[in-house]
């Protein structure tokens, strides 16, 4: 349990003064002639122990009014299963590289992970600070609901981007908001082009989301060059693909189809050995 | 009947008549206005000997119109007979310093309404021709009058009702034993007090008194504040008459100053009426004819 403004605590000590005009004799300013004082004396001799006993009931009562009073006032907060938490700095890291945009299951892998980053930003109160950062560097800031707005546009580009550095700018952007928890949350479609070494935020929690689907075949084209540069119509192209077997190809150049065709890939020793070991489980 | 409710002085709210006039006028009204609305006329009985006419009025049993008087002057009246009685009566007053007391200012202290019941069961026994007497007391007999049925004993009680007290104590047993010395033979002794006083003595005096065979009438008087507490948050609780103070928060003691005093009224009546003495409690704020309908019960079944 957390409080925002723990400083309303200190109002705590004034259940002191219930309690001490319960053990006080109190001096009472009002006098008031009653005859019939003989009745009140032996009520009060009669029901001594119900009048010492509901007094201090009362004594309790109001100590405890006062202490919830003061408690309200530091507004404390309890971590519960979607319930309420302390004012946080989330950034978001979206990887929208290229292979985000592989079609598993009918749909874009990007569109699944568009849905669980507004899953996360949604869950962000007014108080906290959201960030989305972008595969390809780009931050979008703002209102929750700006960034909600962000996530559900954003779209994959060509490339691998640097999933590395946009996690680091999100801890960037997370360590400059002053407010009591931060976090970066990154999602991704955990191709291993993303993910060349492990990342560790020393002073942050970094939680990564997963498609629960398997990764699709990475198709990604890790490199590609013309012989000669120059383009000649008996030129060819030359590419490095990431593909655990056959694919097809398209070579466009400003929209024009120059070339298509299937090929064959050659498997190094790491891939074909994962392939042994999918095919022995 | 609302017009005849509204006239009845006995029915008016106390301190609404008090304002009125002084202690004779208004018992004078009081009486004239419970005997008005008594179904049954005080004066039937043996023994009776025609007193007077009265000119008729709403309520008259129609057999005491005089049908004769009707017929031959054209005007309706009703006999008036004097009862032959033998009761002699005394009025136990207590003027001590508690009852000069109200809970709240638009209502009478206990004093002033006990005084104008006094003086209207007094008029009333008079009317009946018996003997009334007066004792007044605090902490000692303050005056004395002896039962009489004479002409200008009314005037008398008066004076007495209206002279100083307020002592600081009850000694209602001095004041007993000295109306039972006012009552030669058998009658009645009327206590009216707040009976804010111990109870031994006034029960042992009373059993001395039915054993002569006084019959004993006590009237109880309560302002309302007295059932249940003044209003008021926290305080410091002063009695006149002692000066001993308690303080108390009202809204803590209220439930156990009910009870306290529910048992201690219990306690008085089970204690008077174990010796067959009536015991009755007035609140301050209930209009004279109840009070008085009591006291008129006894009297009543006195012989």
């Amino acid at each position: 349990m957390g409080f925002l403004a723990p400083i309303w605590l200190l109002a705590g000590a004034a259940a002191a003064v219930p309690l001490l005009i319960h053990l006080m004799r109190r001096r009472i300013g009002t006098r008031i002639d009653f005859p019939a004082v003989r009745y009140l004396v032996r009520a009060e001799r009669e029901h001594s122990r119900d009048l010492r006993l509901r007094n201090l009931l009362l004594m309790l009562l109001r100590v405890a009014a006062v202490l919830l009073i003061a408690l309200a006032a530091a507004h404390p907060i309890i971590r519960m299963a979607g319930g309420g938490h302390a004012r946080t700095a989330l950034a978001v890291v979206l990887d929208n590289s290229l292979s985000t945009s592989a079609v598993v299951r009918g749909r874009p892998v990007l569109q699944e992970l568009e849905a669980r980053a507004r899953d996360i930003v949604r869950r962000a109160s007014s108080t906290d600070r959201v960030w989305l950062v972008t595969a390809d560097g780009i931050v979008h800031g703002g209102s929750r609901d700006a960034v909600l707005d962000a996530a559900a546009h954003t779209e994959a580009f060509g490339g691998a981007g640097d999933l590395r550095a946009a996690t680091q700018r999100a801890a960037l952007l997370a360590r400059s908001a002053a407010l009591d928890a931060r976090e970066v949350v990154v999602i991704t479609d955990g191709q291993a082009t993303s993910w060349s070494e492990p990342l560790a935020l020393a002073d942050l929690p970094l939680h990564a989301f997963l498609p629960a689907a398997p990764a699709p075949d990475n198709h990604a084209t890790i490199a590609a060059s013309a012989v000669p540069a120059r383009w000649t119509p008996r030129g060819a192209v030359r590419a490095r693909l990431r593909a655990p077997d056959s694919t097809t190809y398209r070579i466009t150049l400003e929209g024009r189809t120059l070339a298509r065709g299937a090929a064959r890939a050659r498997m190094d020793r790491r891939h074909r050995g994962a392939r042994a070991r999918r095919a022995a489980r | 009947m609302d017009t005849v409710r509204a006239t009845r002085a006995d029915l008016l709210d106390p301190a609404t008549i008090a304002a009125l006039g002084r202690i004779e006028v208004t018992a004078r009204w009081i009486v004239d206005g419970f005997l008005s609305g008594l179904h049954r006329s005080p004066r039937k009985g043996f023994s009776v000997e025609f007193a007077e006419h009265r000119p008729y009025q709403a309520g008259d049993e129609p057999r005491h119109v005089d049908w004769k008087l009707a017929a031959r002057a054209d005007r309706w009246a009703v006999k008036q007979y004097e009862e032959e009685t033998n009761l002699r009566a005394t009025i136990v007053l207590d003027v001590s310093r508690s009852m000069a007391w109200s809970g709240a200012p638009v209502r009478l202290t206990k004093l002033a309404y006990a005084e104008r019941l006094a003086a209207a069961i007094a008029l009333l026994f008079l009317r009946q021709r018996d003997a009334v007497g007066l004792v007044r007391f605090d902490d000692i007999v303050r005056s004395s009058v002896p039962p009489r049925v004479r002409t200008g004993q009314w005037v008398r009680l008066v004076a007495a009702l209206e002279e100083p007290g307020a002592g600081r104590a009850s000694h209602a047993a001095q004041a007993l034993e000295a109306a039972g010395r006012l009552i030669a033979r058998r009658g009645m002794v009327v206590l009216i007090s707040d009976l804010l006083m111990d109870s031994d003595d006034v029960v042992s005096t009373v059993r001395g008194l039915r054993h002569k065979g006084q019959q004993v009438v006590v009237l109880h008087i309560l302002d309302p504040a007295e059932l249940d507490l003044p209003s008021s948050n926290e305080a410091l609780f002063v009695d006149p008459e002692s000066g001993a103070e308690v303080a108390a928060t009202v809204a803590d003691v209220r439930a156990a100053y009910r009870a306290t005093v529910r048992d201690a009224l219990a306690e008085w009546r089970r204690a008077l009426t174990s010796y067959g003495a009536s015991y009755e409690t007035v609140i301050t704020d209930a209009p004279f004819g109840v009070a008085l309908r009591r006291a008129f019960s006894a009297r009543q079944e006195a012989p």
